[in-house]
């Protein structure tokens, strides 16, 4: 968790270079520059709504859209703008909520106020579990992505979890597990439990499975996790090694990495019938691995090491591949674990820069590579559904998960303390739930 | 392991084998002439007895010293530069030990498991490992092995044998390590 304090200090290590003596887990090569977002006024919600409003505050400002600060006025969503807000200048969103008790949980009312008009834009009452229901934090942060749907058109990505490789104690031998977080990085959960080695969790486009790598029958073989039944299935099992899952966004094709005849290759599986491996790559002496799909299916790309060395690759299905890291002779290049961001214009992968690996993003078309952080070791990233929030593993002093948005270069903490690494970014979990009221 | 198992089994079966029936001793009283004493002393029958029991016991020791020599040369890593799956002319050598034994004892097994330093990705680690352990697989196969009897599979970088920073920790991950299972034939054939 990222206190606010710790907001000064991150601004302060982004902008300055060189750094002191300090290490730093890595920098931000964009500058953060406040001051360009709306600034939004969350009024409190009422001693019953404060824990709601303790979650939707903090998902408006981990958005990175808006400058989200405190009001103090006490406001009835749907009662006309009190003076004092409308005249405020500084102001350009105000949202008011309030909370009441209905069968089954709690109806949270929200009102956004437009401050520039005095006018109300949204008034909406939205369904909510009780506050020590375990669905509700997240249907409060369904709420939240509502909110920002209101105000830029597009939903938020608070109601999503990040999968992720989590290392026991015991050093060389410990077991590794695939374990969730919230996208705020509350209530971390263990998924598997296996005692084995588990690795590479990818999420299913409806978000209620999730295919993983495992040892534990020995070999790495590839495993299905109904999320909902805790039930495995297995979707590979083969001599040699079945590794780096990836649906497709119709949720019926996974693609993976597997030994066929001594390379890995990918190759794609019907999950719906369980069967009729395909083979997407076909190299003679070269591995293919890591595939990620563009959102509408057709392409993906891909790690292939035929140059020698691994680097990035994209393909049309059943077309030819084109080479998207940078290759210059004789120079020494590593680059791994694409994803393709859910817009379908950018693919972030992590390259090997200045003796370290660095995460860095490219237009799918190949232009305008830009390495995004430096210092410390950075691997892994994955898009959130938004296309402009990347979550990644940082290792080295302050070890652990962190989350960047490409647009402004503001950075937070996600989980800390732990070598977790693999980490992948779900898609919306939760839709909010609107509770119909006569007049509105 | 399965190879002490079958030593064992060995053993156990040689001892049986070694043991002899007693014959009968000779009551009948000696004909008329002096009465001559016998020195006190092993009999021809005791000596035979022992002589097969010290044989035996040879035969118990050679089959564990071969077991072992046997487990060793199987079970000696091999070793590989970075990012590269290519055979050293040590890793060679070592490999054609292992080829030779597996033609002596046509009964064993060999699981081949490729291993990375932790340098680089953990996902493409998994498959160099794999290509490590394919091309020790192939390099046997070469020598008469058949590919039935050899199982390659990959642990990347998840079982470090050496942690650390620097090429002298990183040099003694990159490996390959090898699990034999199955008896070793007895007598040994020529070709050791």
């Amino acid at each position: 968790m990222i206190s606010r304090l710790a907001f000064p200090v991150l601004l302060f290590l982004l902008a300055a270079a060189p750094l002191g003596a300090q290490e730093t887990v890595f920098r931000i090569r964009t500058t953060y520059v406040a001051g360009g977002e709306p600034a939004f006024v969350v009024l409190p919600f009422g001693a019953e709504g404060a824990a709601a409003r303790a979650i939707v505050r903090r998902d408006l400002d981990f958005s990175d859209q808006f400058r989200v600060r405190d009001g103090a006025a006490a406001l009835r969503p749907g009662s006309p703008l009190p003076p004092a807000l409308a005249q405020d200048s500084s102001a350009d969103w105000v949202l008011a909520g309030e909370v009441s008790p209905r069968a089954g949980g709690l109806a949270l009312r929200l009102a956004l106020y437009d401050a520039k008009y005095a006018s109300i834009k949204e008034d909406r009452t939205f369904a909510l579990p009780a506050p020590d229901d375990a669905r509700f934090r997240m249907a409060v942060h369904a709420v939240s992505d509502e909110v920002v749907r209101w105000v830029t058109g597009e939903p938020g990505i608070a109601a999503t979890r990040i999968a992720f490789v989590r290392p026991g104690r015991g050093g060389r031998n410990a077991s590794k597990e695939i374990y969730l977080v919230d996208s705020d990085g509350e209530n971390v959960q263990r998924v598997t439990s296996d005692g084995s080695i588990a690795l590479s969790p990818a999420w299913s486009p409806d978000g209620r499975r999730i295919a993983y790598t495992s040892f534990r029958e020995g070999t790495p073989a590839l495993y299905e996790r109904d999320l909902a039944s805790g039930q495995d299935r297995v979707v590979s099992r083969r001599d040699g090694i079945s590794i780096t899952p990836a649906y497709a966004p119709d949720g019926r094709t996974l693609a993976f990495a597997t030994t066929m005849e001594g390379t890995t290759e990918i190759v794609t599986y019907d999950r719906e019938r369980g069967c009729c491996m395909e083979p997407v790559t076909r190299g003679r002496r070269s591995d293919s691995l890591s595939p990620t799909f563009s959102p509408d299916g057709r392409q993906i790309a891909f790690v292939s090491n035929r140059l020698g060395e691994p680097h990035v690759y994209v393909m049309a299905l059943g077309g030819q591949p084109r080479l998207l890291s940078s290759y210059r002779y004789g120079n020494t290049g590593y680059n791994t674990s694409p994803d393709w961001s859910p817009r379908g214009d950018r693919i972030a992968f992590h390259t090997r820069s200045g003796g370290s690996h660095q995460i860095a993003v490219v237009n799918a078309a190949g232009d305008s590579l830009r390495i995004l952080t430096s210092g410390g070791w950075n691997e892994d990233p994955s898009w959130a559904p938004d296309g402009r929030h990347l979550v990644f593993a940082a290792s080295g002093a302050d070890a652990g998960l962190y989350v960047v948005d490409v647009v402004t270069g503001r950075t937070r903490t996600l989980v800390r303390g732990h070598l977790d690494g693999l980490p992948d970014w779900s898609p919306t979990l939760v839709r909010a739930s609107v509770v119909p009221t006569a007049g509105r | 392991m399965k190879l002490r198992h079958a030593a064992v089994l060995a053993l156990a079966s040689l001892a049986l084998a070694g043991c002899k029936k007693k014959q009968p001793v000779n009551n009948t009283p000696p004909t008329k002439g002096p009465v001559v004493e016998t020195p006190s002393g092993p009999t021809a029958e005791e000596l035979a007895q022992a002589e097969a029991r010290r044989r035996a016991a040879a035969r118990r020791d050679s089959i564990e010293v071969e077991t072992r020599r046997v487990s060793e040369a199987l079970e000696e890593m091999v070793f590989f530069d970075y990012d590269s799956y290519e055979l050293t002319p040590e890793a060679q050598s070592r490999l054609q030990r292992k080829a030779e034994i597996l033609r002596a004892n046509p009964s064993m097994r060999l699981r081949i498991e490729g291993h990375t330093d932790p340098r680089g990705s953990t996902e493409y680690n998994l498959a160099l490992g794999q290509k490590r352990a394919e091309v020790v697989r192939n390099f046997l196969a070469e020598y008469g092995i058949g590919v039935g009897r050899l199982d390659a599979t990959s642990l990347g970088e998840e079982r470090l044998l050496a942690e650390g920073e620097g090429e002298e920790f990183w040099a003694r991950n990159r490996r390959a390590e090898f699990r034999p299972s199955g008896e070793i034939s007895w007598p040994p054939t020529r070709g050791r």
